[in-house]
């Protein structure tokens, strides 16, 4: 599991992850991913290369989610495969954490 | 009719004054044949008896296998018979177990081969399970394969039965979905069991194991565990799990959209949960 992080527009970080958000993915980028969360206020969560989640990568969304959401600020995810975002919504996840397919959506999405 | 088998010339038991043999077969039924086993089938018995019940298994389609007269069983006794009873299963035949005593039937039990090999207490009941279950061969599938992993009920066990998946994945050359769906159960299910279930008291006793057999159009999972009676089924509602931070139901929510035929029982000191993903 990788997390990289760019800024795609002036305030805007996106963070892309690569892997699969099962366990030990979740474990690996646990930390990186809830200081990030806790210090920015518009965050895209780009999923199109995560091809595995359950519950524990959801719950660490969810969290994330809070945290932004804490400071007023807001998260989204950004373009999920097919069987990811299945889960995303069966869960109810997107309620907490809305889910956008282009870059351009996400990011107005964030600014609000 | 007691019909010796061929090729019996078995070593005896040890201990025991005068020879006898540990294993024969005979006809109970039309195309029934009931194979009875005697003594402690421990390492060096179940070598001595293994090619006889190797020559029954590929030769008789309809199997009992009447376990009354065995005190003790060693686990590789359980592989023996397991394999046998895959050579059965592979004919289009299914082979059980008659009458075990209760420490032979706890092994069989919290080994998990009762869910290959069902356990039946009376001849009766054995014989009407093997005439039908043996009778459907065009419904049976061709091959079936079996996969076992005893996992350690902790978080590193949650992640050991992600490494397998992804072996399984390559052997049995899975689809994506397949392949989600095994992992995203294996992975709900253990960390349920390893965050929610009461422990044994025994030390020994505290492993999680999962069994897949791979079947041309579906894969069965079990998955066992020794703790007190808990069924990670009746787990909270999932609809509502997301908006409480991701506690509770969601896994189980998840489970039921990604598996068929969910189940679980307890059976003896197991609770055991089976489930099949479609290919």
């Amino acid at each position: 599991m990788r997390m990289v992080t760019e800024e795609v527009a002036p305030g805007v970080t996106k963070a892309n992850l690569t892997g699969r958000l099962d366990i030990g993915g979740t474990q690996e980028i646990d930390l990186p991913f809830n200081a990030l969360a806790g210090s920015q206020r518009a965050l895209i969560v780009d999923l199109s290369q995560v091809d595995f989640i359950a519950s524990l990568g959801l719950r660490l969304l969810i969290v994330g989610a809070r945290t932004v959401q804490r400071k007023g600020g807001r998260m989204v995810l950004l373009a999920p495969p097919i069987a990811v975002e299945a889960v995303l919504i069966s869960s109810g996840t997107d309620n907490v954490v809305p889910i956008w397919r282009t870059l351009d959506d996400a990011v107005a999405a964030v600014r609000g | 009719m007691v019909r010796l088998v061929k090729g019996s010339g078995i070593p005896t038991p040890v201990g025991t004054g005068s020879p006898r043999l540990l294993i024969d077969a005979e006809d109970v039924a039309p195309g029934v044949t009931k194979v009875n086993l005697r003594g402690r089938l421990d390492a060096n018995a179940v070598l001595a008896i293994s090619p006889t019940f190797d020559r029954i298994a590929r030769t008789q389609a309809q199997l009992i296998v009447d376990l009354s007269r065995v005190s003790f069983i060693a686990s590789t006794g359980l592989r023996t018979l397991i394999s046998a009873a895959h050579t059965v299963a592979s004919r289009g035949g299914s082979m059980v177990f008659l009458e075990p005593d209760a420490s032979v039937e706890s092994v069989l039990i919290t080994s998990g081969a009762d869910v290959v090999i069902p356990i039946y207490q009376d001849l009766a009941s054995a014989i009407c399970a093997v005439s039908i279950d043996g009778g459907e061969e065009d419904d049976r599938p061709a091959s079936s394969l079996p996969f076992s992993l005893q996992v350690d009920r902790s978080m590193r066990g949650v992640a050991r039965a992600g490494a397998w998946v992804d072996e399984l994945a390559i052997l049995l050359n899975l689809s994506q979905r397949a392949e989600y769906a095994l992992r995203l159960c294996l992975e709900e299910l253990v960390t349920d069991i390893v965050s929610n279930a009461t422990p044994p008291p025994e030390a020994n006793a505290s492993a999680i194991s999962l069994r897949l057999v791979a079947e041309p159009s579906r894969l069965s999972v079990t998955v066992q565990d020794q703790c007190a009676e808990y069924n990670p089924l009746q787990a909270g509602d999932p609809a509502t799990a997301a908006d409480q931070s991701g506690e509770g139901g969601i896994g189980i929510g998840l489970i039921r959209q990604h598996a068929r035929d969910l189940t679980w029982s307890r059976v003896g000191p197991v609770n055991r949960v089976m489930l099949t993903i479609p290919r």
